[in-house]
């Protein structure tokens, strides 16, 4: 009795060890995949559109490792990131900014030209103007590995928004000819003003002998506009603007004329009355959508649209609203985002 | 030619009249029956719909202010607002999508619980509809501004009290149309028995002519008086349904301009105030005005006939007009200048006139 039992013993014991030696195997086999890497460009920190895009990869437990790389508003970084991208191949570009964009993936005229990490399939987000910059020449069916997210509603999104806070019949315009952007904001509601029945009073920032435009003929541009009896004046998308709205905002509001801006920055840290915008945290996480849909199901960029969030806010400056004694209608009350509501 | 009086009508002939009669006020009853009982189905509808797509839209909106589904900080306010002391509404929650658990209930013991609802509230902008033997279950999604779906908004009502009201108006309408009858019954009692009467009471012709007109004419009379008494009754069993979703309205206004005078906008100088209560007026047939008075009852902004709706008498008394009547719910905010919310101060009042008989007005 005791041989038999002790036979037993040694086969349940080689039954253990081909069993334990075949679901090691097994556990070898079915390992979890690596972890995609991304490359994540910023040009000033990671600010509300970066969160929102790391934010939405950990609620949806994707397995991934975020490379994030800060220009910290110098160009003169973005060709060590290249570099840096050509000798890593990671799997997904992603960049924040048009010109981060461009810098890093070139427009679609150049994007074949050397310097520039055109290879890799990209995810862009915080870019105004996808087509007008040259980055792409359609939203859908972009004919290039790239795809993403914009931050601006469209211009007749915008004019309607403003008007339904101020039905405006002459709308103010200051705009810097250099900027392409700009141009081509100007351009857009030129077209609309016909269509919706206002009148633009657009005017150009004069250009010094440098090439530059000129700051000190701002006061006079917004005196004028207010001169022809605009209602409202729309504070384009344009860096040079927006660099120097303060002295746009001063004039405007001496005499009390409101201002609509395209961007939530001279809202929220600036003097602009009101803007109608997608959140940066949003567009972030719309981002990062079209990222995991790109890194789960191989999709290639360029059959994912480019894409703008599909609700958009009004956010208004209360202590600036307190001053022209213009508020947000009771109708949008509940849904508009109000901010700098101090003490009277 | 041997001519035929009324009042010498074969008995069958009246039998006829009287059966038709009959069918007649049972279709007519039964038709008012349908029409209260549609209006009433209607008001529930927009009533339930309007409530719950307000909540979303506040919170669709604080999510795309930055905020996440189960951290939505207006949400205890915005509930207790807009449950208030509804007698319809048992409790309202939201659940997320991902866990099947509500994150915010008005019922506290609610939070933490699963829900069997994720796949019926799933299309944006609608509304899934389930009943239990004792609560009707309205929701809605909530979706963020790039179409993903994370939870959505549930109110639980009461079936009692809607079922009630059918109940009643089904009761009222059984109560007139056997009236009618009744009504119709007498007439002919009286056409057939009239010849023996004058007989017997020796009667003149031309008296006979006249006190049989007179008969005629006073039960004819009861008919139009009994119908206004139906309306009246029918009106006063939909009252609760109607008076609810004013009350509900009158929230939703008042939350607004709460929020922006909390948010300092001031009391006297809200923009386009007039066609916001104009829009909604123009939503809600039965509502007659709305008005927004400050604490006095000094009217802010107007929308509708207010002056219309409203009787005075000779001593100056000012009452509203019969068929109308009046909601007012009191307008508490802590202007900025006041920074501590525990001071909340009652400013003013929204006050809603309300048209009774407007679907009995839609029948004629």
């Amino acid at each position: 009795m005791k041989d038999i039992s002790v036979k037993n013993y040694s086969k349940i014991k080689i039954l253990f060890i081909t069993l334990f030696s075949c679901f090691s195997f097994v556990k070898t086999s079915v390992a979890l995949p690596a972890p995609s890497r991304i490359y994540l460009a910023l040009w000033d920190g990671c600010e509300d559109a970066c969160r929102g895009f790391t934010d939405y990869f950990q609620t949806e437990h994707m397995n991934a490792i975020i490379i994030k790389r800060d220009a910290k508003k110098d160009v003169n970084k973005i060709p060590q990131f290249i570099e840096e991208i050509n000798q890593t191949k990671p799997d997904l570009l992603v960049t924040w900014g048009t010109m981060v964009t461009l810098k890093m993936v070139g427009t679609e005229q150049n994007a074949m030209s050397e310097g520039y990490a055109s290879f890799i399939p990209t995810v862009f987000m915080v870019v105004s103007q996808p087509v007008e910059s040259g980055l792409v020449s359609t939203f859908v069916a972009q004919g290039r590995n790239i795809t993403g997210v914009s931050q601006m509603p469209s211009i007749s999104e915008q004019l309607s928004s403003a008007r339904t806070v101020l039905p405006f019949r002459k709308l103010g315009l200051i705009y810097n000819p250099l900027e392409t952007n700009s141009v081509s904001v100007m351009e857009k509601i030129k077209k609309y003003s016909s269509i919706m029945n206002f009148e633009l009073i657009e005017r150009p920032i004069p250009i010094t002998s440098q090439k530059k435009p000129d700051s000190s003929s701002l006061a006079g541009l917004v005196l004028d506009i207010i001169d022809h009896k605009a209602d409202l004046i729309y504070l384009p998308p344009d860096a040079f603007v927006n660099a120097n709205r303060e002295i746009i905002y001063q004039t405007a509001a001496s005499v009390g004329t409101p201002i609509f801006s395209a961007s939530e920055g001279a809202v929220k840290s600036g003097n602009a009355l009101f803007s109608y915008i997608y959140r940066y945290y949003t567009v972030g996480q719309m981002a990062a959508k079209k990222a995991i849909t790109m890194l789960k199901t191989g999709t290639p960029a360029y059959e994912i649209p480019i894409e703008t969030p599909h609700r958009g806010i009004f956010v208004f400056n209360m202590q600036v609203a307190n001053k022209l004694d213009i508020y947000p209608p009771l109708s949008i009350i509940p849904i508009v985002d109000m901010i700098n509501t101090e003490e009277k | 030619m041997h001519k035929i009086s009324i009042t010498h009508l074969p008995i069958n002939c009246l039998m006829v009249l009287l059966v038709l009669w009959c069918i007649g006020s049972f279709l007519l009853v039964g038709r008012t029956f349908t029409l209260f009982d549609k209006a009433a189905i209607k008001i529930e509808q927009e009533f339930t719909q309007r409530q719950i797509s307000n909540v979303r839209k506040i919170l669709e909106a604080e999510i795309d202010k930055g905020a996440s589904i189960g951290h939505i900080t207006k949400m205890p306010d915005l509930f207790k607002h807009y449950v208030g002391e509804s007698e319809y509404l048992l409790s309202l929650f939201v659940f997320e999508t991902e866990t099947d658990k509500i994150v915010y209930s008005t019922v506290s013991e609610q939070i933490g619980i699963k829900v069997p609802w994720n796949e019926q509230c799933s299309m944006q902008n609608t509304f899934f509809i389930d009943r239990e033997p004792s609560k009707l279950i309205i929701g809605s999604p909530i979706f963020n501004s790039f179409n993903k779906r994370l939870g959505c908004v549930v109110a639980e009502y009461k079936t009692k009290v809607l079922s009630d009201i059918r109940d009643n108006t089904l009761q009222t309408a059984f109560n007139n149309a056997t009236i009618f009858c009744l009504l119709g019954l007498i007439l002919v009692s009286l056409i057939y028995i009239f010849p023996y009467l004058s007989k017997y009471f020796n009667i003149s012709p031309v008296s006979k002519h006249i006190y049989f007109w007179l008969i005629i004419l006073t039960i004819s009379g009861l008919v139009p008086y009994r119908a206004n008494k139906m309306f009246i009754a029918f009106e006063k069993d939909i009252h609760p349904l109607i008076s609810g979703k004013s009350l509900s309205i009158a929230k939703e206004i008042q939350y607004t301009v709460k929020t922006g005078v909390n948010n300092g906008i001031p009391f006297t100088s809200m923009n386009s105030a007039e066609n916001y209560l104009e829009n909604i007026r123009k939503d809600n047939p039965e509502i007659l005005f709305i008005l927004i008075t400050d604490k006095s009852g000094r009217v802010l902004y107007e929308a509708g006939s207010a002056t219309n709706a409203f009787n005075s008498d000779a001593t100056g008394q000012i009452t509203l007009k019969s068929g109308y009547f009046n909601i007012a719910e009191q307008i508490n905010a802590t202007p900025l200048s006041q920074k501590d919310s525990t001071l909340a101060g009652h400013i003013g009042w929204v006050q809603i006139g309300i048209n009774e008989r407007y679907i009995r007005e839609k029948l004629f």
